[in-house]
């Protein structure tokens, strides 16, 4: 059984002119572990969230979580999910401490469990120093933290994270993305990370879904489209027509990519020898040999060309 | 188990984070115990309890200030005996108006508290993602204020009642003078702490900023009461305008207390208006059902 599984998944908001088509019939399925969501901005990825939590209703189609049905199970889902919100939500005049155990009430858990609880989650999260401070004064970093602390507190089976690095600086966002994949890994939470910085899904994510235009790119495993392509990149200072005719004549397939570059498919060692051997018999000052990789990107670009569609992904 | 907090940061620093995370296999009491502990919470709110100091001094403030009137008559009772109901207007009958402008400004300080925060600073995204449904939350926030007025309403009457009692030469005349009023009593409260808390939790509901919505529910009470008054008195209104008279909050509450102990009103707004008290009484139940109706689909629309 999937963890998250959407059918045909529709949401319009009402509005003028039709209204705004947010998710578009969109049918995925998402196996546990530290899963990308990845779209530009509007692409659907809070609507998609906010449905899969039940707090807001499709227009049409079908979700599950955890094998509960989003329209009808609603509670049982939230009761066992955690939520980090995008935007700030976090009352100033409150403690750390006194709204995360608060909110871990909220969630069903007993008084002395969500004292516990708190103390446990904030320490995980890096903030047990200033946990009686009240909010107010913390930082943005600091108010991540506390968003994630409260989404982990009643220890959910799936984690939902809403752009968890947004407003932070480079260190701060390492810190985020480190915890986040701590807890994939480490805690045995499932986890599903919105993001449009694609850069940040590479760095933490097995698995990545992306959507534009509230319907589904592709859904696929990090590793199947940042993983080798299977195609050498070989710089030379002078001279790639003649490498490239020399591998050509040795029964490669290649061609020459500007000035400098030769691209050969590669799919053993062969094309090594043959490289090495037309660099010595033609003098080449060989520059560098390197195998080719995918790029999440390239889903994107790939996609919007058939599309016709140009500059989909921030 | 876990170890306490204080004992887990007392040790070795370097370490802290290399605890590893514990995952959670306790009980899980679900949306009931949400529920529970956000109307408990909500209710010390409203009195300030855990919020500092100074949060405490306006809910006991007011709430001192309505013992007074009770405080008062019992101690004339108890000092010139039982005849004196002529000498000392107070009785549970008219308790409420004596004591109506402290429950509004109680209503003024607490309601916007209860509901403007979590609407200002968008908490209710974090409730809303939890066990709780909407609903609930809207219930928990209304039953603590219900009950936080209900409570302040209520010690003075008690008061009032164990003066009448007490204060009887004859223990069996006192209790026979005051048990026939603790059913109306009881009704007219509940149903004066339902109205004032669902004006004036509808007014927050809809007005997030603290000092805007105070303002609103000030002026409800006081403003609005004042006008109808004066329209009323000064205005000889003939049908269908004296019907003006049912937007007079205060009076609504009179007409409630005519109704459940009998006798005569003291609202000049009721007396002017000719019309019967029962029909001011019937306007306080619906205003407090209709308000409760409103803050509840209030909280199921709205954005978090």
């Amino acid at each position: 059984m999937p963890l998250i599984a959407t059918e045909n998944l529709t949401k319009r908001y009402p509005g003028p002119g039709g209204g705004v088509l947010a998710l578009d019939a969109l049918t995925v399925e998402i196996e546990p572990g530290i899963v990308g969501l990845v779209g530009a901005n509007g692409a659907g990825k809070s609507t998609f969230l906010r449905i899969l939590l039940g707090l807001l209703a499709p227009t049409s189609g079908r979700a599950s979580v955890l094998g509960l049905d989003t329209a009808t199970r609603g509670g049982r889902i939230r009761e066992r999910v955690g939520y980090m919100p995008e935007h700030d939500v976090l009352p100033p005049d409150l403690t750390a401490t006194d709204l995360v155990a608060h909110l871990a009430e909220m969630s069903g858990l007993p008084r002395t469990a969500a004292r516990e609880r708190t103390a446990d989650v904030l320490r995980h999260v890096g903030l047990f120093e200033e946990r009686y401070r009240p909010i107010g004064g913390y930082s943005t970093g600091m108010r991540q933290r506390v968003k994630l602390a409260q989404a982990l507190v009643h220890d959910p089976r799936l984690l939902l994270l809403d752009e968890p690095t947004n407003g932070l600086d480079p260190t701060g966002r390492d810190e985020m993305l480190d915890l986040i994949r701590r807890t994939g890994n480490e805690f045995g939470i499932a986890v599903l990370v919105c993001s449009h910085l694609l850069g940040e899904i590479e760095r933490v994510c097995d698995h990545v879904v992306a959507i534009d235009g509230g319907r589904l790119l592709r859904s696929a495993s990090l590793a199947s489209f940042t993983g080798r392509t299977g195609t050498l990149i070989v710089e030379v200072d002078d001279g790639a027509d003649d490498l490239a005719a020399d591998l050509i004549a040795a029964g490669f397939r290649a061609r020459v990519d500007g000035p400098r570059l030769v691209l050969v498919v590669a799919q053993d060692v062969g094309p090594y020898d043959a490289i090495r051997d037309a660099a010595a018999t033609r003098g080449l000052a060989l520059i560098r040999i390197e195998a080719a990789r995918h790029r999440v990107e390239d889903l994107f670009r790939d996609e919007s060309d058939q599309d016709g569609v140009h500059g989909t992904a921030a | 188990m876990a170890l306490p907090p204080d004992l887990v940061a007392g040790s070795a620093t370097g370490s802290i984070f290399d605890l590893g995370y514990r995952g959670y296999d306790g009980p899980r009491l679900g949306r009931r115990h949400a529920i529970a502990t956000l109307y408990t919470q909500s209710l010390k709110w409203t009195f300030g309890i855990g919020r500092g100091g100074r949060a405490k001094i306006a809910p006991f403030a007011l709430a001192g200030l309505t013992l007074l009137p009770a405080i008062l008559a019992v101690g004339i009772r108890a000092l010139a005996g039982p005849a004196t109901d002529r000498v000392t207007p107070i009785t549970p009958q008219n308790y409420l108006t004596f004591v109506q402008t402290f429950i509004a400004f109680f209503v003024t300080a607490q309601a916007p508290e209860l509901l403007g925060r979590d609407q200002r600073h968008h908490v209710l995204t974090l409730y809303f993602s939890r066990a709780l449904e909407r609903t609930d939350y809207a219930l928990a926030k209304y039953g603590a204020l219900v009950s936080a007025l209900a409570l302040v309403l209520f010690v003075p009457q008690l008061i009032l009642l164990l003066g009448i009692v007490f204060a009887s030469i004859d223990l069996g005349a006192g209790l026979g003078e005051a048990l026939p009023l603790v059913w109306p009593m009881v009704a007219s409260t509940i149903v004066a702490a339902a109205f004032f808390s669902g004006v004036g939790l509808v007014i927050a509901a809809f007005i997030p900023r603290r000092a805007f919505s105070a303002g609103a529910i000030v002026a409800t009470f006081l403003v609005l009461s004042g006008v109808v008054q004066v329209l009323v008195v000064r205005g000889e209104l003939r049908d269908p305008f004296r019907y003006v008279a049912l937007l007079d909050p205060y009076a609504l509450l009179d007409g409630l207390a005519t109704t459940m102990f009998g006798g005569a009103g003291r609202n000049t707004t009721v007396t002017h208006s000719g019309l019967d008290p029962a029909v001011f009484a019937a306007g306080a139940v619906v205003v407090a059902v209709a308000t409760l109706v409103v803050l509840v689909l209030r909280y199921r629309r709205i954005e978090a």
